[in-house]
C-alpha cells in the first residue's frame, strides 16, 4: 500500500482545523459558551459564597470527581471491572501519610508526593494487573475486589508503619508561597484546596480527553468491543489493558494524596469496598460510562445524596411525620429506615441502570448505541486458545 | 495434638460451610459463565430464613424430641424459599443480560448482592444477630483427641447433600440438562433442553445448598449479620476456583481444603487471624495465575 | 524463499484431529487458495498461522523465521532469549505446568506482516469505519502514552497522518463516504470491504481472507476479484479461503485442497479442478 506522501495536505485546511480543535475558535461559536460561564462561576464561587462549609463541600467532592474519572479510564474505556479501586486510593493516601507526616518524621514536600504517589499507585496497578488481566472480566472483578480487601487490612495490621486501626494523625498540609495577600498555608481551610483541586481537575480532564482521542484509546474502544479481533488486528491486549488499569490507579493513587492532606487524618476503616469502591463505581454507572461528563454528573449527583441527603432526609421526614400527625406513621421509624437505606439505594442504582438504562444518564453517542441495541451475535467459533 | 485436632475440626465445619456456598458458584459458573456476586448474600438471607423459621415454631424452646422433625422443617422451607429468591434473581436480573456484553451482568450482580445486604441491612440492622445454637452438644473421644458432635455432624449433613446433588447431577433428567446446557447452550436447546427452565433450577439448587450453609454457620457461630455473605461469598469463591471452577466434586473439596487451610494458619500463626484473608486471597490469584482449571476443573477461566 | 512456509502441521482438539500434518508454503506475490468440504479444517489453519490457536505439532515459517516454535524466532534474535527459555521450562516442568507456550501471541504475528479477516466478520461494530480502520494502524503507530497523555505535536502530526491513510484506505475499497457510519449500520458487502481494509491497514506482507465472497451476489464477487487483484498489485500476497468455485478458479494461481485435516491436492486451478480424489471430497460430501 502506497503512502500518500506523493499528495502533501492542505496546510490552510489543516491549520484551520488544528484550531478547532483545541477549542479557542468555537468559543464564540456557542458551542463552548456554557462552559466558559461554568468555569468563571465555578473560579468565582468561593468569593461569592461567604459560607467556608459550601466550599469545604465542594473541596471534598473535588476528590470523588477525580476518582470516578479515574475509575471511568478502567471501566468505561477499557472495559475492565475493577471492584478493588479503593486500595489506590489507600495507597495513595498512605503513602502520603507516611511520607509527610509526624509518623516517621519525614516531610517530603506535599507537590513531590502528589506526582509520586500517582506513581507509586500506578506502580501497584501494573503489580495486580500484570498476572490478572490475562483473566475473564469475571475472575478479575472478583480479584481486584479481595486486593481492594486486603489492602485496607494490610494497612490496618502493620501498625508500627501505618498506625494500625488508629491510623495516621498530622498529615502534613500544603504550603505555597504567599500570593495575593494569602499567606501560603493550607492549614484547615478549605478555600485554597477547593481551587486546587479545581486545577487538577481541570488538567485531569484535559489529560483524559487527550487519551480518549489517542492511539491508546482507540486501542481500548477496540479491546472492549471484540478482543479477539483487536489482538488480530494487532493490538498487544495485555499492555493496553495493564495501562488502563495503570492509569486508573495513577488517578486513584493522586486523589489519595489530595484527600488525606486536606483531612489531616488517615484511617484505615475509609477505604473499605461499601465506603469507596462501590461509591466510585455507582458514580461511573449512574453518569454513563465511558462518558467523562457523565461520569462528573453521577459524581456530583451520588456525592449529594450520599453526603446530604441521606443525612438530612431523616430529619425531615420525622418533621413532616410529626406535623401530619398520623398516628401509626410515627411508630415506623421510617426515617430509621431511611437512614440505613444507603446499600439498598446504591445496589437499586446499580441493577436498575444496567437493566433499564445501561449507558446511564448522560450516555456518550457510541456507548448508547452499544448497550441499547445489544451486542450482535457472540462469535460463532470460541477462539480461545487450546 | 489436640490443638490440631481442634483446628482441624474448626476446619472441616467452616469448610463444610465454605464446600455448600461454593457449590452454587461453581454451579451458576458452570451454566452461565457468570459469576453470582450476590450469591454471598443469598447465603445470608439463607441463614436469616432459618433463623425466622426457628423463631416462627419456636424450635429454640421445643423439647428435644421435637428437634429432629424441628430441624428437618427449618431447613426445608428456609432453603425451599431461599432457592425461590435464587431463580426470581435470576429471572429479574440476570435473564435480560444474558446476551449483552459481559460488564453489564456483572455489575447488575454487585448490585443485587448491595439490593440484598441493603435490605438486611435495612430490616435487621447493622449489628450481630443471635442465632441459637440447636446442634447437639458433647464429644466423641477419639483416643489421642476429642471431636465435636457438632462439627461431625456439620460435616455429615454438608457431605451428604454433597453427595446428593452429585447423585442428581448424574443421573437425573434434569441433571442431565443442567451438564449439557452447560456444555454446550445451543446444542443443549436443540435437543429441546428448556434453557430458561433448566438455568432456574441451577439457582434454586446452589441457593438452596446456601441456605443449608447460613443456617449451619448461624448454629456454629451462634450469631449472623446482613455482611457475613461478603467474606464468605469471597473465600467460597476461592474455594470453588481453587477446586476446579464448574466442577462439583472439586468445589466441594475445594470448600474443604480452604477451610483447613485458614484454621491452620489461624491457629498455628502469631496473629494469623489476620492474615488468612491474605493467605485466601493469595491462593485465589495464584490459582488463576498458575493452574486456572483449578483442582479438578476442566474449564478454563480465560476467554 | 516462500513467504509462508507450513511443515507437518498438525492440530488436535482432544481426540478430534482438526489439521492433519499439513505441509503447504505460499509464495512471495501470488494469489493462493485453500479450499475443501466444510470442516475440512481450512479456518482452524488459518487460527494456526494468525497465532488465535497453538499447534499440537508442526512447525511454521514466516518470511524465513520460524514462527512456530517461536523460540528459534527469538534465539536468532537474542541468544540469551534461548537460555530464559531452557530455565524456564525447567521450572514450569517442576511446576507440572508444562513447556512454555512457543507460539507467538496473535497481535506479534500481525506486526510480523500476517493479516487476517474472520469467516463471520469481526468488526467493532460500535466504531465508525473510519476509525475501525484506524484501529488497523495500531500496530504500525509509535505514539506512547505519554504522547496520548499530553497531545504532543508528534502525537497530533501521526493522528493526522493516521486519519489520512484511514481515508485513503477506505478510498481503496470503494467506502470513502461512510467513514462516519458506525460499522454496525454498513450493509452486509461494505462491513466484509471494511475488514479488508482494517487488515489493510497493519501494511501486511501477507493477507489471509477468510471466505470474503460468503453471502455475495455475483456482482459483488466480480468487485471482490478486481479488489483482490489491485491488493496484489500493490505486492500484498494474498492467501484465500473461499467456496465459491469460480472465484477460486478465476483469482487464484494455484490452490491447495483440504478434506479431514488432511492436504488432498495443491497446484494450478485447473490441474486441481480435475484432480478425482477433489472430485470424490466434494461430491461425497454433498450427498
Amino acid at each position: 500500500m502506497k503512502r500518500p506522501n506523493a499528495r502533501p495536505p492542505s496546510r490552510i485546511i489543516d491549520r484551520i482545523r488544528a484550531f478547532e480543535l483545541r477549542g479557542l475558535g468555537a468559543i464564540g461559536r456557542g458551542r463552548n459558551f456554557p462552559y466558559l460561564l461554568l468555569g468563571i462561576g465555578l473560579i468565582l464561587f468561593p468569593i461569592l459564597d461567604p459560607d467556608s462549609s459550601h466550599v469545604n463541600v465542594a473541596a471534598d467532592a473535588g476528590h470523588w470527581i477525580l476518582l470516578a474519572l479515574g475509575l471511568n479510564i478502567v471501566v468505561g474505556y477499557a472495559g475492565l471491572l475493577d471492584l478493588g479501586y479503593a486500595a489506590f486510593f489507600a495507597i495513595g493516601s498512605y503513602a502520603f501519610a507516611i511520607l509527610a507526616s509526624g509518623q516517621f518524621n519525614i516531610h517530603i514536600s506535599f507537590w513531590v508526593l502528589l506526582i509520586a504517589s500517582a506513581f507509586i499507585a500506578a506502580l501497584f496497578g501494573v503489580l495486580l494487573g500484570a498476572p490478572t488481566l490475562r483473566l475473564r472480566g469475571d475472575y478479575l472483578a472478583i480479584v481486584t475486589l479481595g486486593f481492594g480487601e486486603i489492602v485496607p487490612r494490610v494497612f490496618r495490621n502493620a501498625s508500627p508503619i501505618t498506625g494500625g486501626v488508629n491510623g495516621i494523625i498530622g498529615v502534613d498540609q500544603p504550603h505555597l508561597p504567599p500570593i495575593l495577600g494569602w499567606n501560603g498555608n493550607f492549614g484547615f481551610n478549605p478555600v485554597p484546596y477547593y481551587y486546587l483541586i479545581l486545577i487538577i481537575l481541570g488538567v485531569s480532564i484535559w489529560l483524559i480527553n487527550n487519551l480518549r482521542n489517542s492511539r491508546l484509546g482507540r486501542a481500548w474502544m477496540a479491546i472492549r468491543e471484540d478482543e479477539v479481533a483487536a489482538a488480530a488486528t494487532g493490538i498487544n491486549t495485555v499492555t493496553t489493558k495493564l495501562l488502563a488499569f495503570a492509569l486508573g490507579a495513577s488517578f486513584s493513587g493522586f486523589a489519595g494524596t489530595y484527600y488525606a492532606s486536606k483531612l489531616f487524618v488517615v484511617v484505615p476503616e475509609s477505604f473499605s469496598f461499601q465506603a469507596v469502591s462501590v461509591v466510585v463505581l455507582v458514580m461511573v454507572v449512574l453518569g454513563g460510562m465511558g462518558n467523562m461528563r457523565g461520569v462528573i454528573v453521577g459524581a456530583i449527583l451520588i456525592y449529594f445524596i450520599q453526603t446530604y441527603l441521606l443525612i438530612q432526609l431523616p430529619g425531615w421526614i420525622d418533621s413532616a411525620i410529626s406535623a401530619l400527625n398520623i398516628g401509626f406513621l410515627t411508630k415506623l421509624d421510617i426515617s430509621g429506615y431511611v437512614q440505613r437505606s444507603n446499600y439498598l439505594i446504591f445496589g437499586i442504582i446499580l441493577a436498575g441502570i444496567m437493566l433499564l438504562r445501561p449507558q446511564g444518564l448522560i450516555p456518550s453517542a457510541q456507548r448508547k448505541v452499544e448497550l441499547e441495541l445489544g451486542t450482535s451475535e457472540e462469535a460463532v467459533a470460541d477462539l480461545g486458545s487450546a | 495434638m489436640k490443638f490440631f485436632v481442634q483446628q482441624l475440626t474448626f476446619g472441616l465445619t467452616n469448610g463444610a460451610i465454605y464446600a455448600l456456598i461454593a457449590l452454587g458458584y461453581t454451579m451458576v459458573y458452570g451454566i452461565i459463565e457468570l459469576i453470582n456476586f450476590a450469591h454471598g448474600d443469598i447465603f445470608t438471607v439463607g441463614g436469616f430464613f432459618g433463623l425466622t423459621v426457628i423463631g416462627l415454631i419456636g424450635l429454640d424452646r421445643a423439647p428435644a424430641a421435637l428437634l429432629v422433625p424441628g430441624l428437618v422443617l427449618v431447613f426445608a422451607v428456609a432453603m425451599g424459599l431461599n432457592g425461590l429468591l435464587g431463580v426470581v434473581i435470576e429471572r429479574v436480573a440476570y435473564r435480560p443480560l444474558r446476551n449483552a456484553p459481559r460488564l453489564a451482568p456483572l455489575i447488575t450482580a454487585v448490585g443485587m448482592s448491595f439490593v440484598l445486604e441493603g435490605i438486611l441491612f435495612l430490616i435487621k440492622g447493622p449489628n450481630q444477630i443471635s442465632y441459637p445454637n440447636l446442634l447437639p452438644s458433647g464429644s466423641v473421644n477419639l483416643g489421642f483427641a476429642s471431636m465435636s458432635l457438632a462439627a461431625i455432624l456439620i460435616v455429615v449433613i454438608a457431605v451428604a447433600l454433597m453427595v446428593a446433588l452429585s447423585q442428581f447431577i448424574r443421573r437425573t433428567r434434569i441433571g442431565r440438562a443442567m451438564r449439557a446446557t452447560a456444555q454446550d447452550r445451543d446444542a443443549a436447546r436443540l435437543m429441546g433442553i428448556n434453557i430458561n427452565r433448566t438455568i432456574a433450577t441451577t439457582f434454586f439448587i446452589g441457593s438452596a445448598l446456601a441456605a443449608a450453609g447460613g443456617i449451619i454457620y448461624g448454629f456454629y457461630f451462634q450469631t449472623i449479620a446482613f455482611d457475613v455473605g461478603f467474606r464468605a461469598g469471597l473465600i467460597a469463591f476461592t474455594a470453588a476456583v481453587f477446586g476446579g471452577i464448574g466442577n462439583v466434586v472439586g468445589a466441594s473439596i475445594g470448600g474443604f481444603i480452604i477451610g483447613i487451610i485458614i484454621a491452620m494458619v489461624s491457629g498455628y500463626f502469631q496473629g494469623g487471624q489476620q492474615w488468612s484473608d491474605v493467605v485466601v486471597f493469595s491462593i485465589l490469584i495464584l490459582t488463576l495465575v498458575f493452574r486456572p482449571t483449578g483442582l479438578l476443573g476442566m474449564r478454563v477461566p480465560e476467554k | 524463499m516462500p513467504l509462508l512456509e507450513v511443515k507437518g502441521l498438525t492440530k488436535r482438539f482432544g481426540g478430534l484431529v482438526a489439521v492433519n500434518n499439513v505441509d503447504l508454503s505460499v509464495e512471495q506475490g501470488e494469489i493462493f487458495a485453500m479450499i475443501g468440504p466444510n470442516g475440512a479444517g481450512k479456518t482452524t489453519l488459518f487460527n494456526l498461522v494468525a497465532g488465535l490457536y497453538k499447534p499440537s505439532s508442526g512447525q511454521i515459517f514466516f518470511n524465513g523465521r520460524s514462527v512456530y516454535p517461536v523460540r528459534d524466532f527469538w534465539s536468532t534474535y537474542m541468544p540469551p532469549l534461548a537460555a530464559y527459555y531452557t530455565v524456564a521450562d525447567a521450572i514450569r516442568r517442576g511446576l507440572g505446568l508444562g513447556p512454555m507456550p512457543l507460539g507467538l501471541k496473535t497481535h506479534a504475528v500481525t506486526t510480523l506482516g500476517v493479516a487476517r479477516t474472520f469467516q463471520n466478520i469481526r468488526l467493532f461494530s460500535y466504531m465508525t469505519a473510519l476509525e475501525n480502520v484506524m484501529v488497523g494502524e495500531h500496530a504500525r503507530m509509535h505514539a506512547q502514552v505519554w504522547d496520548a497523555l499530553l497531545r504532543t505535536p508528534f502525537a497530533r502530526r501521526e493522528e493526522r497522518q493516521v486519519r489520512e491513510r484511514a481515508r485513503e484506505l477506505l478510498r481503496f475499497v470503494g467506502l470513502e463516504r461512510y467513514g462516519e457510519q458506525y460499522a454496525r449500520n454498513l450493509p452486509y458487502g461494505f462491513q466484509r470491504r471494511l475488514e479488508i481494509a482494517r487488515a489493510l491497514a497493519t501494511e501486511p506482507k501477507l493477507l489471509m481472507l477468510d471466505e470474503p465472497a460468503a453471502g455475495f451476489n455475483p456482482q459483488e464477487k466480480a468487485e471482490l476479484m478486481q479488489l483482490i487483484k489491485e491488493i496484489r498489485s500493490q505486492g500484498i500476497t494474498v492467501f484465500l479461503i473461499e467456496h465459491d468455485m469460480k472465484v477460486v478458479m478465476e483469482v487464484s494461481e494455484r490452490i491447495v485442497v483440504l478434506d479431514y485435516g488432511e492436504k488432498i491436492a495443491e497446484g494450478p486451478p485447473q490441474k486441481v479442478r480435475s484432480d478425482p480424489r477433489v472430485i470424490e471430497a466434494y461430491l461425497g460430501k454433498s450427498a
